[in-house]
C-alpha cells in the first residue's frame, strides 16, 4: 500500500527578479518501508520538495499546484490546524545540520519530552521514558545520563542521532530526511546510514533521503528520482538506475564520481552550471549542459515515458542499452 | 504577617537566584567580584525590606521628629539624648540613616517594577513584530525608532509633567520610556534566531506558534536581554532618581533617594554636605552592585558562553 503519493506537484517562488518554478510538476509514489533517494544538484528543487510535503514551504514560495496524497488524504488541501497535527506526529523530518536543528537553550528531555507531548497525551514520565529508549534505539550509549545534557556537549555525529531519535520519537510514517549525513565524516555517515536503514526496515517508515551524494543513496535507497531543475528527469530502482542510467544527467553525475578503478583517468565532469532557476532556457533544461542535445532539445521539453512499470524518464535522446554496454 | 510577608519576599527571592544559577553557581561565584556585589546586593535588598525595623526612627511619622535636631552634623545625638544620628539630619530633623532605608525601598520598588513591566511589553513586541515580519513588523519598528529618538529624561519629564506627582505615575512613565529598548532588542536576535534550523525542525514537529515563539525562541533570545534588563534596572534607579531630583518623580511624602539628594541639594555649598552625599553614596553603590551581579550572572548562565 502507498504512503505518499506526489502527483504534479508544483511549488513557485515569487520573488522579485520574478517566478523560481523550484518545483515543478513532480510525481512519484512511496510504499511503506520504502527508501526513496532524490538526487540532484544543489538548487534543483530537492529540499523544497521535502519542505512542500510537510507544508512548510516559507514565503515568498507557495505550493501552486498538485496534490500530496498522505495515506490518501491530500495535505495540500489541509487547514493548518490538521497540518500541525500530522508534522511530527505521522511526517517526521531531520535537517542537515545537526549543530544546528537541536534548540541550543533546552536540555535534550525537554525537547523530546515536548515532541512527545505534542501529539500525545501522556505523563512526563511516560513521555521521558519513551525518549529515553528511542535514544538506545539509535545508539546512544548511556541515554539516561545523556538525556539531562544540553546539545552542546554532545558531538556532531552524537547530535544528528538525538535528531534522528526526535524524528522516530512518535513512530511516523514517513521521515523527510534533508541531507542528514552532509556534514558528518565518512565513518560516522556509514553507522547512521546502516542504522536508520534497519530501523525504517523494523518499524516500517518509508524514508524520503535528499541528498547529493550518489555513494549514500547506492547502499540506501530502493528507489531513485534524479531531480534536475525542479522535474525528476530519471527515476526507478535504486540499482536499474545506477547501472545502467539513461539520461545523459544522470549518467554525468555517476561519471564525475571519482572511482578506485578509473585512477589517474581525467574525471569526467558535467560542463557548465546548474541554469538560473528564475531564468530557465527554453525546451529541456539539461540541453544547454548535454553533450547529446539536438535542436529539439532546445525547443521542445521532453515528456516523461515510462521505460518500464517502474522506470521513467525525461530525455528526447536517452544513452541506448548498447551504448551503456 | 508584613513582617512574614517580607521575609517570605527575600526568601523566595534567594530561592529564584540560586534556581536560576542551578548547576552553575561554580561559574558564578568565580571571582572575590562576584562575592562582593552579591553580598552587597543582598545587604541593600533586606536593608530596603527591613527598613521599618532597622532604621532608627521613622522619618515620615511627624511626632517622632523634632525641629530642633535639624541639620545635625553626622555623629552627633539627638536634643533629648534618646539616639545618635550617625549620618546626621535634615533640615526637618530627619535621620538620614532612617531617610536612605526607607528611600531604597521606593527606588528599588520602583525601577524593578517598571522593568518588569516595560521588559513584558517589549518582549512581546518584538517577538511578535519578528516573527509576523512584513508591514506588521516595520509599524511596530518605526513605533520603536519614534520613542528611541527622543531621550528618555525629555519623555520622562514631559509625562510626569501632564501625569502629576505619584509613585503608580513614575512606573508608567518609566516603563513608556523603556519598553521600546526590550523590543528593539528582542526583536533583533529574534530575527537571527527564526532563521535557524531548529526554528524549522520545531515547526516540522508540529507545535504551535505561540509554544515555539515563547519556549524555543524566547529563551535563545534571552541572552542579550539579560544583559540589557541588569543595565536598564540600574538605569532606570538613575532615571526615576533624576525624575524626583528635578521634582516631578515620587511625592515628597514617600521620597526616593534622589529625592533625599535634591532635598539637601540646596546645603552643599555650606557645608553641611551629609544631607545629600550619603544618600548619593548609596544610589552609588546599588547601582554599581546591581550591574555587577547582572554581568556576571548573565556569563554564568549562558550556555552558548561555556567552554
Amino acid at each position: 500500500m502507498s504512503i505518499l503519493e506526489v502527483q504534479q506537484l508544483q511549488t513557485h517562488f515569487f520573488t522579485n527578479s520574478g517566478v523560481v518554478r523550484a518545483v515543478d510538476g513532480i510525481d512519484f509514489i512511496l510504499s511503506e518501508g520504502q527508501v526513496l533517494g532524490l538526487v540532484g544538484e544543489s538548487g534543483s528543487g530537492k529540499s523544497v520538495t521535502g519542505f512542500s510535503i510537510l507544508r512548510l514551504v516559507d514565503v515568498p514560495g507557495r505550493i501552486v499546484g498538485g496534490r500530496i496524497l498522505f495515506r490518501g488524504q491530500d495535505l495540500a488541501a489541509l487547514s493548518q490546524q490538521e497540518m500541525r497535527a500530522i508534522r511530527g506526529d505521522r511526517i517526521a523530518m531531520i535537517f542537515q545540520d545537526p549543530l544546528m536543528t537541536l534548540n541550543p537553550v533546552l536540555r535534550i528531555d525537554t525537547q523530546m519530552i515536548e515532541a512527545v507531548r505534542a501529539h500525545h497525551r501522556v505523563s512526563k514520565k511516560a513521555a521521558l521514558s519513551r525518549a529515553c529508549d528511542t535514544l538506545t534505539r539509535v545508539g546512544i550509549p548511556s541515554a539516561r545520563e545523556r538525556l539531562s545534557s544540553y546539545p552542546h556537549q554532545f558531538s556532531g555525529g552524537m547530535r544528528q542521532r538525538v535528531a534522528i531519535a526526535i524524528a522516530l520519537l512518535n513512530e511516523p510514517d514517513l521521515i523527510v530526511a534533508d541531507e542528514p549525513t552532509t556534514a558528518l565524516d565518512v565513518t560516522i555517515q556509514s553507522q547512521i546510514l546502516s542504522e536508520v536503514q534497519g530501523l525504517a526496515r523494523e518499524s516500517g517508515t518509508a524514508l524520503i533521503w535528499i541528498t547529493h551524494d550518489l555513494a549514500v543513496v547506492a547502499g540506501l535507497a530502493d528507489e531513485i528520482a534524479v531531480m534536475y531543475a525542479g522535474r525528476i528527469v530519471e527515476s526507478g530502482p535504486a540499482d536499474a538506475v545506477l547501472q545502467r542510467p539513461r539520461h545523459p544527467y544522470t549518467h554525468g553525475l555517476l561519471g564525475s564520481i571519482p572511482g578506485l578503478s578509473r585512477r589517474g583517468k581525467p574525471l569526467q565532469q558535467i560542463p557548465g552550471m546548474a541554469p538560473n532557476m528564475a531564468n530557465l532556457p527554453a525546451g529541456c533544461a539539461f540541453a544547454p549542459r548535454c553533450g547529446r542535445a539536438s535542436e529539439q532539445c532546445h525547443s521542445r521539453t521532453p515528456e516523461t515515458q515510462a521505460l518500464s512499470p517502474t522506470r521513467s524518464l525525461r530525455c528526447h535522446h536517452p544513452l541506448s542499452e548498447e551504448e551503456l554496454a | 504577617m508584613d513582617l512574614l510577608l517580607r521575609v517570605v519576599i527575600l526568601v523566595v527571592g534567594l530561592w529564584l537566584f540560586f534556581r536560576v544559577l542551578r548547576g552553575h553557581s561554580h561559574l558564578y561565584f568565580s571571582g572575590p567580584m562576584a562575592y562582593v556585589s552579591a553580598a552587597m546586593l543582598l545587604f541593600f535588598i533586606s536593608m530596603a525590606l527591613f527598613a521599618p525595623e532597622i532604621s532608627p526612627q521613622n522619618p515620615y511619622d511627624l511626632a517622632q521628629l523634632n525641629i530642633m535636631d535639624s541639620r545635625l552634623a553626622p555623629g552627633s545625638s539627638s536634643i533629648d539624648q534618646a539616639l545618635v544620628y550617625h549620618l546626621g539630619t535634615d533640615d526637618q530633623g530627619r535621620d538620614i540613616l532612617s531617610g536612605i532605608l526607607y528611600g531604597l525601598r521606593v527606588s528599588l520598588t520602583v525601577s524593578l517594577l517598571a522593568t518588569l513591566v516595560a521588559m513584558a511589553i517589549g518582549v512581546i513586541v518584538g517577538i511578535y513584530a519578528a516573527w509576523k515580519g512584513g508591514k506588521t513588523q516595520a509599524f511596530l519598528m518605526r513605533l520603536v525608532d519614534l520613542q528611541l529618538s527622543f531621550p528618555s529624561i525629555l519623555v520622562a519629564l514631559m509625562l510626569m509633567a501632564s501625569f502629576g506627582r505619584g509613585v503608580d505615575k513614575v512606573v508608567l512613565a518609566l516603563v513608556i520610556v523603556q519598553w521600546a529598548y526590550y523590543a528593539r532588542t528582542v526583536r533583533g536576535t529574534a530575527l537571527a534566531e527564526t532563521s535557524k534550523d531548529y526554528i524549522a525542525a520545531a515547526r516540522c514537529l508540529g507545535f504551535s506558534d505561540i509554544r515555539i515563539l515563547f519556549h524555543h525562541l524566547l529563551p535563545n533570545c534571552m541572552p542579550p536581554l539579560l544583559v540589557i534588563s541588569t543595565i536598564q534596572v540600574a538605569n532606570t534607579i538613575v532615571l526615576e532618581s533624576s525624575l524626583s531630583f528635578l521634582g516631578v518623580g515620587v511625592p515628597i511624602t514617600n521620597p526616593s533617594l534622589g529625592l533625599l539628594i535634591s532635598n539637601g541639594y540646596g546645603y552643599m555649598l555650606s557645608g553641611e554636605y551629609w544631607m545629600s552625599i550619603y544618600p548619593g553614596l548609596a544610589l552609588l553603590v546599588i547601582v554599581a552592585s546591581i550591574n555587577l551581579v547582572g554581568d556576571r550572572l548573565r556569563d554564568a548562565i549562558n550556555p552558548r558562553l561555556k567552554r
